[in-house]
């Protein structure tokens, strides 16, 4: 009996030993990953991982604190179901954000939530919303990047916090025109120069998302194909506005 | 030599200045006003605010666009149907205007009475536009809602023929 009480002693004791972890890490559990393609293309195996102490990603202090449970407060998509994160999951947001430019380490973004199936579309990967963003189950799904997936949900945010004028600016220059119309609707005038992805043409800001997001992940195409959002947005965040490696 | 090399600058310069463009002079929130909703045509429009610096065109409307000559950005927008007869006007508020302030929006607009509601959430974002509408005098403001300015203020045919003058009449 004593010696089985020494032996959960121990183990608590070696537990929380490797729980501390020397500055500039984390501690990672015991995790499956699932094989998955990093930005750049690298390919990541499937691999069991043990628990073990992990180098911080850049800006890990940042964004570390903002990954959280539960739902955004007055979610209006009631059916959405939360999920809990796993540890494969954060550590996979906490890479991708890493190789993100740090222009978009947003002080209004409040939180990361996780949930499950999105109601907008099938497929969806994310929403945005004031301060907040939601990823779902398509986001670590191999139809998409996630550190492109993030980018794009931050680009909202940015969007929201540029200023009026700003707005105006990337408008105008963007070639989109407001007007009313007959019925006392508010429309936009599409423009003829094309749009990087057809949601684009739902509205400005969702066409801001996409092309600070291709400004990122495909700026060659970015240029060919909305050169006036490339240079506006290229002006606007100058030169550093780059992915980075995710590994200090 | 000099003095008529001066002179032909000096005549060259004028002629340049006077053939400036109508629009690059600054269109004021009055004047748009003023332009009454299923009577003005495109042409009167035009000869009013100058020449467009766009117009958009499709099978059942056009559309004229207006910059700001200042800042270069968009500032208003006339609409009109197929027998060019105006439909809708958009004023685009500018930055340190005293219509970027909800108050005195609805204090200039002040017998209508508004209606708030929230742009729709489309497939994957929260819209930052808040509407502020009377359908009854064919009024419609747009606010951000996240910074809480007038970004423009929108005019259409009103529910109830008639309100729409007595407002324009209130606000000459």
């Amino acid at each position: 009996m004593l010696k089985l009480f020494f032996l959960f002693i121990s183990c608590l004791t070696i537990s929380s030993e490797a729980q501390t972890c020397p500055p500039d890490q984390h501690w990672v559990r015991a995790f499956f990953r699932r094989a998955y393609y990093r930005f750049d293309g690298t390919f990541v195996s499937a691999s069991n991982v043990t628990a073990h102490c992990q180098n911080n990603p850049s800006g890990y202090e940042f964004w570390q604190p903002k990954i959280v449970p539960g739902r955004p407060e007055g979610w209006p998509h009631s059916t959405e179901v939360t999920k809990n994160w796993t540890e494969e999951e954060k550590e996979r947001v906490l890479e991708a954000l890493a190789d993100l430019p740090d222009a978009l380490k947003l002080q209004t973004l409040r939180s990361i939530f996780r949930m499950s199936k999105s109601v907008s579309k099938s497929d969806n990967p994310s929403t945005s919303a004031q301060g907040v963003v939601v990823l779902y189950d398509d986001a670590f799904s191999k139809k998409y990047k996630l550190a492109q997936v993030l980018a794009h949900e931050l680009a909202h945010q940015i969007y929201r916090d540029l200023s009026k004028g700003e707005k105006q600016d990337y408008r105008t220059v963007t070639n989109w025109f407001g007007y009313e119309d007959e019925n006392g609707r508010g429309k936009r005038a599409q423009r003829d120069s094309g749009y990087i992805a057809d949601d684009g043409k739902e509205s400005p800001e969702e066409d801001f998302a996409n092309n600070v997001e291709y400004s990122l992940f495909g700026p060659k195409k970015l240029q060919k194909v909305t050169p006036h959002a490339y240079r506006w947005i290229h002006e606007h965040f100058g030169d550093k506005f780059k992915l980075k490696g995710s590994r200090k | 030599m000099k003095i008529c090399g001066f002179l032909f600058f000096i005549c060259f310069f004028s002629i340049a200045c006077s053939s400036l463009p109508v629009h690059d002079r600054r269109l004021t929130l009055d004047e748009v006003e003023s332009l009454e909703i299923g009577k003005v045509t495109k042409s009167e429009a035009v000869k009013k605010l100058g020449p467009a610096y766009r117009e958009i065109k499709n099978a059942s409307k056009t559309v004229l666009v207006f910059l700001d000559p200042t800042s270069g950005n968009h500032r208003a927008s006339m609409t009109f149907d197929s027998r060019e007869t105006l439909v809708g006007k958009l004023w685009q508020v500018n930055s340190g205007e005293n219509e970027e302030q909800l108050d005195a929006v609805k204090a200039r607009y002040s017998t209508a009475v508004f209606e708030m509601r929230d742009a729709e959430w489309t497939s994957h974002y929260e819209p930052s536009e808040r509407y502020y509408i009377d359908r009854n005098v064919g009024i419609r403001i747009t606010v951000d809602k996240f910074n809480k300015l007038v970004d423009s203020i929108g005019w259409s045919a009103p529910g109830d023929n008639g309100q729409v003058k007595a407002l324009s009449s209130q606000i000459q």
